[in-house]
Parts: C-alpha cells; sequence; structure tokens
C-alpha cells in the first residue's frame, strides 16, 4: 500500500514539483493551493503525512498546523518555507520538522522517509 | 600715570575694541587679538600666545602664537610698521592687513599650536581663574610648563581671557627681542584688553558651537531620512528576493528533471540544459546571499565551539571543491582553540573570506593562503592573508560596502556579510593592504569564555 502525501503550497510550479518528484518516489501525492481546501479534505484523504507550506495567502500555514494538529496528532507534518527564521517562532515547533526550501528535494525525501518509518 | 597715557590707553582700547568687534571669524579674531599684543602701536609685546580652556578634557590648549622668529625678522617688521603709521587706523589695519599665512608659518606658532597642558598638573596655567594678570618669570613655571621653557620664557606677562566670571583661556606674552621689562602699566592695559578679547573669542566660540550643532542636526536628520529610504529598499529587495527564489525553485526543480530525463536519450539538449542550471544557479546563489546579507542581524545562536576544528574542517572543504593548487598554511594558536559564537555564521565568515583570496589569488601559481589564530587581551583573533598582490587602493573604501564588486561574477556581498557578522559577535574587522604583494583581514572577537572565568573568579574570591 502506497503511502500518501498531501502537499500544500499557493506555489503552483513548486506543487506540482513536489508531485512529480514525490511519485517518483513512489508516494501518492495529493496537493492542494491553500491551507483551508487542505483542511476541508483532510479527513476524507487521510494522509500518511503532510508537507505545509508557512507563508500562504488566506490562512498561514503556521494556523493550518494547529488545526492539523488538533485533527490528527500522529500524522506527521513538515514546514516548508524558503527562509529559516520561521525556525525559532514557537508555533513551529510542534511541527514534525522544518525543511528550507530549496530545488535540491534531497533533504526532504530522507525527511520524509525517516518520519514514515518512524510513524509505523 | 599720568594723564596724557591714560587717554592714550582708553584711545587705543577703544581701537583694539573695534577692531575685536569687526571680526566674524574665530580664527582670524585670535590673530587680530596676538597681533594687537605684538605691534609697537598696539600694546608693544615682541611674542604673545592664546591658550584656550579645553573643558572636558581640563587642559590649556594651545591654539595661536605670534611672534617673529628671529632678531632679524623682529627688526624688519617692526622698521616696516614704523613707516606705515597705523596709529587712527588701526582697526581698519587689523581687519585687513595681517599676514595670517605668515604667522601660521613661524616655528614659534607650530610649537605653541601642538601644546595642551593639564590643569591637573603643576602649571602657571592654574592662574587662569584669578581675576587679574600677572608678570611672572622663569622661576614660577610649573613643571609642567616644559612648552614655555622651551620656547625661553623668562619674564613674562600672563593674562586669563575671563567672559561671563568663567575663563575660556590666557594669554602670555613677553619681550624675548628686545628684553624691555614688563611694567604695571604693561600688565594694566593687558589685562584690560584680554577682558575685551575673551567676550569677543567666546561669543564666535558660542555662535561657532550653534553653527556645529544646526550642522550636526540637519546631517543627523539626512541620515535618519538616508536609513529610512535604505529600510524601505531593504524591504523591497527581500520582497523581490523572495518571489525571485521560489520561482527559481520551481524551475531548477523541472529543470533537473528535464536534465536527467535527457541524460541518456538526447546528449545535446542535456549540455544546453546544464548550462542553464548553471546560470540559473548562480542567480539561486545570489538570493541566498542577499537573504544571509538582509538576516545580517538576525537572532544567532552562539555557544561555546571548536575554533580550530571549524577552520581545518572548513578549508579541507573548500580544497575539496577548489582543486587548483593553492597551499593552505594554518597557524593556529592553542589558546585560541575556543570561541564563543555561532559556529554556522563563523564558518561563513571563513568561507566567505577563503573565497575573497582564492579570487585573488587564481592567476597565481604559487598561491597562498594563511589562516591564523591567536589571543590578545581580551579578544580571540582570526587573520586570513593572502599573496594576491593586495586590493587595489581605489577599491579600498568600498571593502566593506554591500552591492560592491570588483569581480565579473560577485554579488558584492561576501565581506559586507562578514563585516554584519562580524559585528553581530561584537567584534571588529580590519584590513591590512599590502598592495603588489597581499592583503590580511583581521578578525577580533571578544573572549567571552574568559571574561566569564574571571568574572566567577571575581564572585569566588569577593
Amino acid at each position: 500500500m502506497k503511502k500518501k502525501i498531501m502537499v500544500v503550497d499557493d506555489e503552483e510550479s513548486i506543487r506540482f514539483l513536489y508531485e512529480e518528484e514525490l511519485k517518483d518516489e513512489g508516494y501518492d501525492v495529493v496537493s492542494y493551493p491553500d491551507a483551508l481546501s487542505a483542511i476541508d479534505d483532510f479527513d476524507n484523504q487521510k494522509p500518511d503525512l503532510v508537507l505545509l507550506d508557512i507563508a500562504m495567502p488566506k490562512m498561514s500555514g503556521l494556523d493550518a498546523l494547529r488545526i492539523l494538529k488538533e485533527k490528527s496528532p500522529d500524522t506527521p507534518i513538515i514546514m516548508s518555507t524558503a527562509y529559516s527564521h520561521y525556525k525559532q517562532d514557537f508555533s513551529t515547533w510542534i511541527a514534525d520538522a522544518y525543511i528550507v526550501k530549496s530545488p535540491d528535494l534531497t533533504e526532504l525525501k530522507e525527511k520524509i522517509k525517516e518520519l514514515l518509518k518512524l510513524n509505523n | 600715570m599720568d594723564i596724557d597715557r591714560i587717554v592714550e590707553e582708553w584711545k587705543l582700547l577703544y581701537e583694539l575694541g573695534i577692531a575685536i568687534s569687526l571680526t566674524t571669524d574665530l580664527k582670524k579674531l585670535l590673530h587680530v587679538v596676538l597681533t594687537a599684543v605684538t605691534i609697537g602701536d598696539g600694546l608693544g609685546f615682541n611674542r604673545a600666545a592664546i591658550f584656550l580652556y579645553n573643558r572636558p578634557n581640563n587642559t590649556m590648549d594651545g591654539v595661536l602664537g605670534v611672534a617673529p622668529d628671529s632678531i632679524q625678522e623682529a627688526t624688519t617688521i617692526w622698521n616696516s610698521l614704523r613707516n606705515l603709521d597705523i596709529r587712527g587706523r588701526m582697526a581698519s589695519w587689523l581687519l585687513n592687513e595681517i599676514n595670517i599665512e605668515a604667522q601660521l608659518n613661524s616655528n614659534f606658532n607650530k610649537t605653541i599650536s601642538k601644546s595642551r597642558i593639564s590643569l591637573q598638573k603643576d602649571t602657571i596655567f592654574k592662574n587662569i581663574n584669578q581675576k587679574q594678570a600677572f608678570v611672572f618669570d622663569a622661576s614660577n613655571l610649573g613643571g609642567d610648563d616644559q612648552i614655555l621653557r622651551e620656547l625661553n620664557f623668562e619674564q613674562f606677562a600672563f593674562a586669563p581671557l575671563i567672559s561671563r566670571e568663567q575663563p575660556i583661556g590666557a594669554i602670555v606674552a613677553d619681550n624675548f627681542y628686545n628684553k624691555r621689562p614688563i611694567e604695571q602699566d604693561d600688565i594694566t592695559t593687558l589685562f584690560l584688553f584680554a577682558n575685551q578679547s575673551a567676550i569677543a573669542i567666546e561669543n564666535l566660540m558660542s555662535i561657532e558651537t550653534y553653527k556645529n550643532m544646526s550642522k550636526r542636526l540637519i546631517e543627523e536628520q539626512q541620515n535618519l531620512i538616508h536609513q529610512k529610504h535604505i529600510f524601505n529598499l531593504g524591504r523591497a529587495v527581500a520582497d523581490i528576493t523572495h518571489e525571485i527564489k521560489n520561482a527559481l525553485i520551481g524551475a531548477i526543480g523541472f529543470l533537473d528533471r528535464a536534465r536527467k530525463i535527457s541524460a541518456d536519450s538526447n546528449p545535446q539538449v542535456y549540455q544546453y540544459l546544464e548550462i542553464v542550471k548553471k546560470e540559473l544557479d548562480r542567480v539561486y546563489n545570489l538570493t541566498l546571499d542577499i537573504n544571509r546579507y538582509a538576516k545580517g542581524q538576525n537572532r544567532s545562536v552562539k555557544k561555546l565551539f571548536d575554533l580550530e576544528k571549524l577552520i581545518l574542517d572548513t578549508i579541507e572543504a573548500i580544497k575539496n571543491i577548489n582543486s587548483s593548487n593553492i597551499q593552505f598554511i594554518t597557524d593556529l594558536s592553542e589558546f585560541a582553540k575556543y570561541l564563543y559564537g555561532d559556529p554556522d555564521q563563523i564558518k561563513q565568515v571563513l568561507i566567505n573570506l577563503i573565497k575573497n583570496s582564492t579570487e585573488a589569488i587564481a592567476n597565481k601559481k604559487d598561491g597562498l593562503i594563511k589562516i591564523s589564530t591567536y589571543k590578545e587581551d581580551k579578544f580571540i583573533v582570526i587573520t586570513v592573508e593572502d599573496n594576491g598582490g593586495g586590493i587595489d587602493i581605489k577599491f579600498l573604501p568600498y571593502v566593506f560596502k554591500p552591492f560592491y564588486s570588483t569581480k565579473t561574477h560577485g554579488t558584492g556581498l561576501g565581506l559586507s556579510i562578514v563585516r554584519e557578522i562580524v559585528q553581530e559577535h561584537n567584534g571588529v574587522i580590519s584590513l591590512d593592504n599590502f598592495v603588489g604583494k597581499g592583503a590580511k583581514f583581521i578578525i577580533k572577537i571578544p573572549n567571552l569564555v574568559e571574561e566569564e572565568k574571571n568574572e566567577k573568579k571575581d564572585n569566588g574570591s569577593g
């Protein structure tokens, strides 16, 4: 059974890049352009892991993080952002991992593998 | 004192008073005052000097001395003045015909104007608080009046400059050349004239202070406006960089995918994409640089870390990337093995400086980079030097300025980031530049570990 990853990012190209790269890694990928639609669809999809952008219009990734963790505390969430300064922000501490966005997805893929293994 | 002489004296003081009150420039006023003290038709002394009271330092600072440099020169000047006959037109003569250049160039002035006498020490200048003028001789000179001794002051007049009850300086005058004894009358006239001068000097000093203050205010205001511009510019740059970076993540990400696909099927496309990637990577690295610069002041995570290991690791890493035959030398002191700071940031400093040196010696066969550490007082010092010919003098003022680069491919941020980080560590960075030989960057970072230890020791014993 393939693991399902929920990708939330407002940048269309980045979202598509994640989809393609993660499918290549053998995951099922569902992606959303904003946090609200992702939260709405969460129970329906029951993803094994969520990859969440921080800076997004409508609802920020930090708010979405709190809501998703209340819904499903055991689903690992990786926060992703262009810059590392959110690392010091308290509200990111409940996330399971934190990565700085980069065209090189090696670190992200390793983090995903690690968290999914932990959760088994 | 007979009545005629008193009238003469008042006429003289009146004339001099007009000259003084018509002078609007402080420096010129000092010349007018001392010329009046030294010309025969004025107070008639041979040599005179003004010292001004420097309140913050509690010193008397020599500001001007007027005197001929030799008896020949003195005689020439006196003769020429005698022929001029300036009585009755003293004020206009003083205002228009003093040879300021010549006065400034005299040896007497050169000695006087670099003298500074501390009022905390043994000196005749302590008499500036007295409301009278004196005749002193060499035996009155204090231990710290060396300057007057050097200038052979024997019998001399001393008049404090007092304005609104406050001493602002003193005039010292003597008859070094013609040895005419100083009389009580001379002293009285000098005292009255000194008082007149003092008020004028203080007024002009106040005006000057006021001018400086308003100039500083204007400068500060412009500074603030400038800072606000920079701040807004900084935010705009950060926003734009963010957009560019995000766009590039998508672009480079897919480029990589396309590259992988073409690797086997179409080597030519692969080669072209390789070039596109190289160029896009350059832009991407630029966004990282800008970002790093913009958050230079951000909280850093400081801790005690092994500086020696960090340096050796960094050199190793750079050697691996840079295959050229650059030779690295290290001279790392065991007393500078540990540093309290943000290791990531310090590593960035090293990388940027080494990168800088690497580029400086890129075209040399015997390129050498030397990295040293040592302890100096309360600082840990790190130096990075190369034999790349140094930095062209005309670029020196811009070395640490952001976005200034002499390189074709530089972002101009490398050294600005270095400076930001060093400042973040309360340290200082300086540059020893040996044109034609090489450049040496010197970073001093406070050795907080040492201080902490000392504090603990102090607490322990106390």
